[in-house]
This record gives structure tokens, sequence and C-alpha cells, in this order.
């Protein structure tokens, strides 16, 4: 109920106003549809994003899936990603290379075996971390061309790096790094 | 792009961290093949430890002093490999404990459980309630880890160990499990039950836990039964169990 009532407010009746119609449509409207493989949000992960003018500031909200065949358990979460293009040059015949790529991402997994708030079974901070959520960071690059682009990233997440400072002796730094690539279309 | 390719393969796609694609499968009962193919001695030595969790660095010595070691029959793992039960790390722990020249066997705990845990234990591992025998000990391995379903009444699975109890053939029983009866993480409502359980059968020698991260050895409930919990990871320490007929021998040790 309350989100109807939230939706309504933010969203429908602001839209149902004519003399603002055209320009909040235009707002709500995404910059980008996005396609990635792998990355640690899923195996095949789907979603839309806004971006800054200069398209150096994108973000990515993502459903991201993992079938049972592929990863044991079948998954589905949800990301949101924020990419910043560090380093990004304009080649001719509409190419652009966007040489190195930084960010961060917050991924949420649903499922009744996982938890974001400590259940009740626990006492309190008995286990420190949410089993439903982390926090990945990334690091590449990508190419563009017209409306489309295509991109890959090199990731670790927040407790992949714990285990990896904790032990600097036994894991090495390449066991931490995880693939990303994938595809987005500007609209 | 070559150089890349030298370091990045296929263990660097992942999906999702929670995923459950173990890199060995069926552990316990391979290295319990391993145990029975040797001749099994009257007198022998084992080592507990457990509680392993992120502690890899420490993890790897343990793996190479244990194999510095030429007396040693077996190892067991008392639950909490890992921290979070992520894939990763499940396929860490037993890239490691790969390296060890005697036979391990491992148990489940809380730690072991979470997420998708229960899942991968079970690929990786085998069942969470088992038996095994050496020579003419057995041991009695089972979850002990209460608190993760709640106290629902499921773990520990009173009947099974009901049924394990009434044999009394062995010379020796061990029992192998997590959580200690006397922590707050078991089912309170049948620590009694339990403890007099374990001593209904008169050959159940000691009873082996992990899940403090404190070396003790005592007598809590007075009934002759002794209870040892030992070994984690931080503290770089194990149990030696020397077993003699039916006398046996404890020691801590560290590495």
């Amino acid at each position: 109920m309350r989100i109807r009532l939230l939706f309504y407010f933010l969203i429908a009746y602001p839209i149902s106003l004519p003399a603002q119609k055209n320009r909040l449509v235009k707002a709500l409207i995404p910059d980008h549809g996005t396609l990635q493989f792998a990355g640690g949000i899923g195996f095949l992960s789907g979603g839309i994003g806004y971006d800054s003018k200069t398209k150096r500031i994108q973000t990515d909200i993502l459903y991201g899936y993992v079938p049972q065949k592929l990863g044991g358990v079948t998954i589905h979460s949800i990301t949101g990603k924020f990419t910043w293009i560090a380093v990004s040059s304009k080649l001719k015949n509409n190419i652009r290379v966007d040489w190195l790529s930084t960010g961060l991402l917050i991924n949420y997994v649903f499922g009744k075996q996982y938890f974001f708030l400590s259940p009740d079974k626990y006492p309190l901070k008995y286990y420190g971390l949410p089993t439903a959520a982390h926090v990945g960071i990334f690091a590449g690059g990508g190419l563009r061309y017209k409306r489309a682009g295509v991109y890959y990233e090199l990731g670790t997440t927040d407790r992949d790096l714990a285990s990896y400072v904790g032990n600097i002796k036994a894991i090495p730094f390449f066991d931490i790094v995880n693939i990303g690539v994938g595809a987005k279309y500007f609209f | 792009m070559v150089t890349a390719g030298l370091f990045f393969s296929c263990k660097n796609i992942m999906f999702h961290p929670q995923e459950v694609r173990p890199n060995a499968k069926n552990l316990n009962a391979i290295n319990l093949q391993k145990l029975q193919s040797l001749t099994p001695k009257t007198s022998f030595k084992f080592i507990m430890t457990g509680d392993t969790q992120e502690f890899y660095d420490e993890l790897e010595d343990f793996v190479a002093h244990v194999n510095s070691l030429n007396d040693i029959s077996f190892v067991l793992l008392n639950g909490d490999l890992v921290e979070f039960a992520w894939n990763n790390e499940y396929n860490w722990v037993a890239d490691r404990l790969a390296k060890l020249k005697v036979p391990y066997i491992t148990t489940i705990g809380n730690h072991d459980m979470l997420a998708n845990g229960r899942e991968m234990y079970k690929e990786m591992f085998g069942q969470e309630n088992f038996v095994f025998n050496y020579g003419a000990s057995r041991f009695i391995c089972l979850n002990t880890n209460s608190r993760e379903t709640a106290f629902d009444g499921t773990i520990p699975d009173m009947n099974w160990l009901t049924t394990q109890l009434k044999d009394t053939t062995p010379q020796n029983i061990f029992i192998l499990s997590h959580v200690p009866p006397f922590s707050d993480d078991f089912n309170r409502s049948i620590e009694f039950d339990f403890r007099v359980l374990l001593r209904s059968n008169p050959h159940t020698r000691l009873s082996l836990h992990g899940h403090e991260h404190k070396y003790h050895l005592e007598q809590p409930y007075g009934d002759g039964l002794e209870y040892l919990v030992a070994g984690s990871g931080e503290q770089r320490n194990y149990a030696l169990i020397t077993v003699d007929g039916s006398e046996y021998k404890l020691e801590e040790k560290f590495y």
C-alpha cells in the first residue's frame, strides 16, 4: 500500500501533469541498456542505466541470473553499479576507446537461505556480515562505436579482498580477481 | 594479452559468490577409502583441529607441519572450514587440504552452513552425519550446529545417534562434532538427553569438539566422559591424540 502511494506521488502523479509531461518522461527514460556476462553478479545480467552528459559517469541497475546447471544452485540477484570512465579518447570513424574505467557495485541476492539483517535465531553481532549482499570493486576498459559499446572488467569483492589481505602468503592476487564482460546500447 | 592468459583461467569466472561449483567432490568418501586401504595399528596417533575459517596462511603451515610428522594416521578437521561459506572459500580450503599426505576427514561447522553452505558441503565432502572405523575404534561424526536451524529439533539428529550408539562391538567410540553440547549454540533442551546418550554406550571414550577457539579438556557433567575442545587457525594449535588399546592420551600442540 505504502509503495503504491509512493509510486503515485513520485511517478504517476507528476507524469499526469501535462505541463511537465515531456520533461519528466524524458528524464525517466534510461540512457542505456546493459547486458553483462559473469563479474560476480550473475551468469548473465541485464538492465538499464543513466549516464552523465559526457558519459564519463555511468550507472546501472542490473538483474542477474545464474541457472542451476551452471551455478550449482539457481541464483537471482540485483545489482546497483557505478562506473567512472577515467581515461578515454576519441579516435576517427566514431570510435571511442575507454582506456581505463573503474567503479563499485552492490549486489543483493534473493532467497530464504540468505540474510541481510541478522535473523532472530542469532544473538547480536553473531556473524559480522550479511550473507545476502556483497560489495564489488572493479577496473577495466572498453570500446564504443556510435550507439554501441563493449567493455571488460576485472573485479573483486569485499570478502575476497579481506581474505587476500589476511593471507598475503597463501592467497595469490589473481585468485581473488573475477572477470566480467558486457555490452551497452546508448539510446 | 598472452601474459594475462597465463594468469587468468576458468577459476576467474565467478558467476556469483554464492554459486556452488566445488573443485573437488566426495572428499570424505575418498579419504575414508584411503584410510581403509591402510593397515590399522593397535596403537595410533591422530590429529584433531578445526575452525580454520579464513586462516589460509595458517592452514598452509598446518598442512606442511603435519606432512613433516611421520607417525600420524589421519587428521580430523572439526568444522568451520570456511567463514562465509562462499564457493571460493570452500575451493581454497580443499586445494590446501589436498596437499596432506595422510587421509583427512571433516565435519560440518556452523559457518559451513551459511547461505548455500550445506549444499556445498554435501557436494564437496558428503553426509553431515556419518561413521567410520579405524582398527577397533569407531568415530561417530555428526552435525551439532543447532542454532543454524533455529533449534528446530533436527540438529543434532538424535534418532540417528541413538542407532549408532547401540552398537557396542567397537573397542573405542569417539564422538566428533563442531559445537559442544555445553555451548549456547547447541540445542539446550536436549543437552541432558544428548550427554546421557553418549554415556549409554560403555565404549564411548571421548567427545571431540571445536567452535570455541580455545583448547580445554573437561568433564562438564561429572559422568566420567571427557569433552575436548581444541584447535583453531589463528591459535595455530591442534590436539594430538594417541590411542593405545582402550587408553588415550591428549596433547595440545602448536605449529
